[in-house]
């Protein structure tokens, strides 16, 4: 019996570590060609595009689906909505089985898969043109989305290995009925940012909240002041670092300045340290505060909970510094990517670019809610006001939209969420904080650089 | 013949699937994990490579360091095992031996102890988040009331009391789950002792002490295995409370935080296999000394 059963147990380690080591080799450039005959002739093909079922619905992608197919006869569309697919999507893709050809996703993963070859390298797609336009991709997507997409990890040369599907701002987001009523406008500058806060506070309103359990929503703060107090050249640097010295920089303690600042003089919402996001953007729904730090998602986040009458703008972090310019901080959370080893490549691109074109970026503006950072007019499109706000951030040439995310390997991505806390308790100083984000900085550059064997 | 053959056929069977089960999904991650532990994703070459400890000395450099709050997570998740080990548990087998003496609303206790177990963590956590709101919450509404304002708190949104608070969130809804363990082990103790007790005038503390634990000494070992090994998966709590702020943070969240935010794979595996390790021994140890001390009543 002890026979049978080590028997047993040896044949399923087996099993195990054979189902572990799949083949890897695939013969693109047939693939590719296989491919590229199918969207020419008329052989029908099934095109299987999973995407994350989540805020945006499943609307926009059956809208795709009907329009794809009826340009493609010999085409059929296979969707597969998942509201896990951004959990679901990683063994598929790495185990290689049950692959889409086309997925929408969010996260930043095809980073790796990228160069690992799991995802397609599309960097020709971003020469091609989009449909219902004489432009290439990279002629219409926007620069935010050109510093996220365009992926040189280690300044070995860009490629590319996804297109944006949902991206938006996020910034500062006030209650514009508020505002008229009380003759306040959004500032400009961040003294006047200061002066408005003071008369918002002196009516007994909080000027600003956000969820203070997620630190991250302090983003269009923090950077945007690193931003303005870098400019724009040494913010490059930041991103894509060629030394540590960039992280020691004094501008740096500029933003720290002003969020102890913001804080000391009591601009926000009491308890907000400990508030999610639901709690934060019921105070600033039930007019508790005046502006909340928020993104373009927070109108259909809350579409159960808004007043009969409301109106709410989305607005930029107020200009300051040597950069003297609104900031804007874009972010690009979702995209679509292309299985690897997809038998279908030229017809998944094909379709990507389709997904890309003016119209299909109206209709998901309309059908979803969603925004794309694309540099297409849709003043025409039938959105609410929320989201027409948002549009004329991305659009507006006097603000600087950036994304923090798409540096090299090397950049210092860490936000100091902690020292931000510490500041709000009044536990730790603008220096403190300044001090041991050189510090992480400094040992992050390094840590990063052995990683990478670049000593 | 025919039957053995038969026999063994239904043997192999019936092992197949859970065999096969434990060797992809408990043997074959772990093995993965433990590769992991050893290696780092290089974009420059789009691959994995093999970097020796680099993982484990980069993790116990920011632990000593805490940095990115891998400091604070051991520290924490210690500190969980404290909490679990010491005063769960304790204030769970009080109040299971007070429930057993059956006082007056005994089974409606027993209810509003148990009821945490049986309602999904997010609500519960979302109430208590509501309990302690720092404006709205019922907690400084009271202070208010009985003019201790001053001790108003933005209770989970500050270093020096979020921890403290998440820990009393955990006492409240762990206490349930032993009571009704101790409380089944307490209730099966021969009645014929304690009414022997009784009657040679033992006090109710003599008795807790001198019969009621020997008598359920083993229910309390399984119980304090169960909750020492949970400090080192203690997860949603510190997630859902704090988002594990203000030093809130264990070493599971960290992990995944690790794995979610920075891709750190390595580092990841690295402290999972390290806080496995050290609560294999901390378990390990704690088993020993209960074990050495049921062998003394025995």
């Amino acid at each position: 019996m002890k026979k049978l059963f080590s028997i047993l147990l040896v044949a399923v380690l087996i099993l195990t570590l054979l189902a572990g080591c799949s083949s890897n080799d695939a013969d693109v450039s047939s693939q590719e060609a296989q491919s590229s005959k199918e969207l020419s002739d008329s052989e029908p093909v099934t095109l299987k595009v999973a995407y994350f079922e989540g805020g945006f619905g499943a609307d926009w992608f059956e809208w795709l689906k009907a329009e794809y197919e009826s340009l493609h006869e010999n085409v059929t569309i296979e969707l597969e909505g998942d509201a896990n697919l951004n959990d679901t999507i990683v063994p598929k893709i790495e185990g290689g089985t049950e692959t889409p050809d086309v997925f929408f996703v969010n996260g930043i993963k095809w980073k790796q898969w990228g160069t690992q070859g799991l995802v397609l390298e599309i960097s020709d797609l971003y020469d091609m043109e989009v449909y219902g336009t004489e432009s290439t991709l990279n002629e219409i997507i926007n620069d935010a989305a050109k510093e996220y997409f365009y992926f040189d990890p280690v300044g070995a040369g860009v490629k590319k290995y996804a297109v944006p599907w949902s991206a938006g701002p996020f910034g500062v987001v006030y209650n514009k009925i508020m505002f008229d009523e009380h003759g306040w406008t959004y500032p400009n500058t961040y003294d006047e940012f200061l002066n408005l806060c003071e008369l918002i506070k002196a009516e007994g309103i909080a000027p600003l909240t956000y969820p203070g359990i997620y630190k991250n929503y302090v983003s269009p703060f923090y950077r945007g002041w690193q931003i303005q107090s870098l400019g724009v050249d040494k913010w490059k640097e930041y991103k894509n670092p060629t030394s540590d010295e960039i992280y020691i920089d004094e501008a740096l303690l500029k933003p720290w300045e002003k969020w102890e600042e913001l804080n000391k003089k009591g601009y926000l919402l009491e308890g907000t340290p400990a508030l999610n996001h639901t709690s934060a953007q019921i105070e600033f729904i039930n007019e508790k505060a005046a502006m909340i730090l928020n993104g373009y998602w927070l109108e259909n986040e809350m579409a159960d909970a808004w007043p009969d009458e409301y109106e709410i703008v989305m607005a930029p972090t107020p200009a300051d510094g040597i950069l003297n310019k609104n900031t804007m901080l874009t972010l690009i959370p979702d995209s679509g990517q292309i299985y690897g080893k997809t038998k279908h490549p030229e017809i998944a691109k094909d379709f990507l670019l389709f997904t890309l074109s003016p119209e299909a970026t109206q209709k998901f503006a309309e059908m979803s809610g969603g925004l794309r950072p694309l540099n297409y007019d849709l003043s025409d499109a039938e959105v609410t006001d929320f989201i027409k706000s948002c549009l004329n951030t991305l659009s507006d040439n006097s603000i600087y939209s950036f994304t923090d995310k798409g540096g090299s390997e090397l950049m210092y991505i860490d936000k100091n969420y902690d020292e931000m806390g510490e500041i709000e308790s009044g536990n730790m100083t603008a220096e403190q904080a300044y001090k041991i984000m050189k510090n992480n900085a400094k040992k992050n550059y390094e840590d990063k650089k052995d990683e990478l064997g670049l000593d | 013949m025919k039957k053995n053959t038969s026999k063994k056929i239904f043997i192999v069977a019936m092992l197949a699937w859970p065999l096969l089960h434990w060797a992809i999904f408990t043997l074959y991650m772990n093995i993965q994990t433990v590769v992991y532990s050893v290696q780092r994703f290089n974009y420059y070459i789009g691959d994995w490579q093999f970097v020796k400890f680099k993982n484990y000395s980069k993790l116990f450099d920011y632990i000593l360091t805490n940095t990115d709050n891998f400091g604070i997570a051991f520290r924490n998740t210690f500190l969980w095992l404290g909490l679990n080990v010491f005063i769960i548990i304790p204030i769970a087998l009080v109040v299971a031996y007070f429930l057993t003496k059956k006082i007056p609303l005994y089974r409606f206790f027993s209810s509003v102890f148990f009821i945490p177990n049986i309602i999904s963590i997010v609500v519960l956590t979302m109430a208590w988040s509501f309990m302690w709101h720092p404006t709205q919450g019922v907690v400084n509404s009271i202070l208010d009331i009985i003019g201790l304002g001053s001790l108003k708190q933005t209770w989970l949104g500050n270093s020096s009391t979020a921890l403290g608070n998440v820990f009393l969130y955990c006492v409240w809804a762990g206490i349930g789950w032993n009571n009704l363990i101790l409380s089944g082990a307490i209730g099966k103790i021969p009645k014929e002792i304690l009414e022997a007790s009784e009657l040679d005038g033992v006090t109710n503390v003599q008795e807790f002490f001198h019969i009621i634990i020997p008598s359920i000494w083993p229910t309390i070992v399984t119980v304090v295995i169960i909750g020492a090994a949970a400090a080192f998966r203690v997860f949603l709590q510190p997630q859902l409370l704090t988002n594990g702020q203000y030093g809130t943070t264990s070493v599971p969240l960290r992990v995944v935080k690790t794995v979610t935010e920075d891709s750190g794979y390595g580092l990841a595996s690295a402290a999972g296999l390290t806080i496995a390790v050290l609560g294999f021994i901390a378990v390990y140890i704690i088993k020993s000394l209960l074990d050495r001390l049921g062998k003394k009543w025995e």
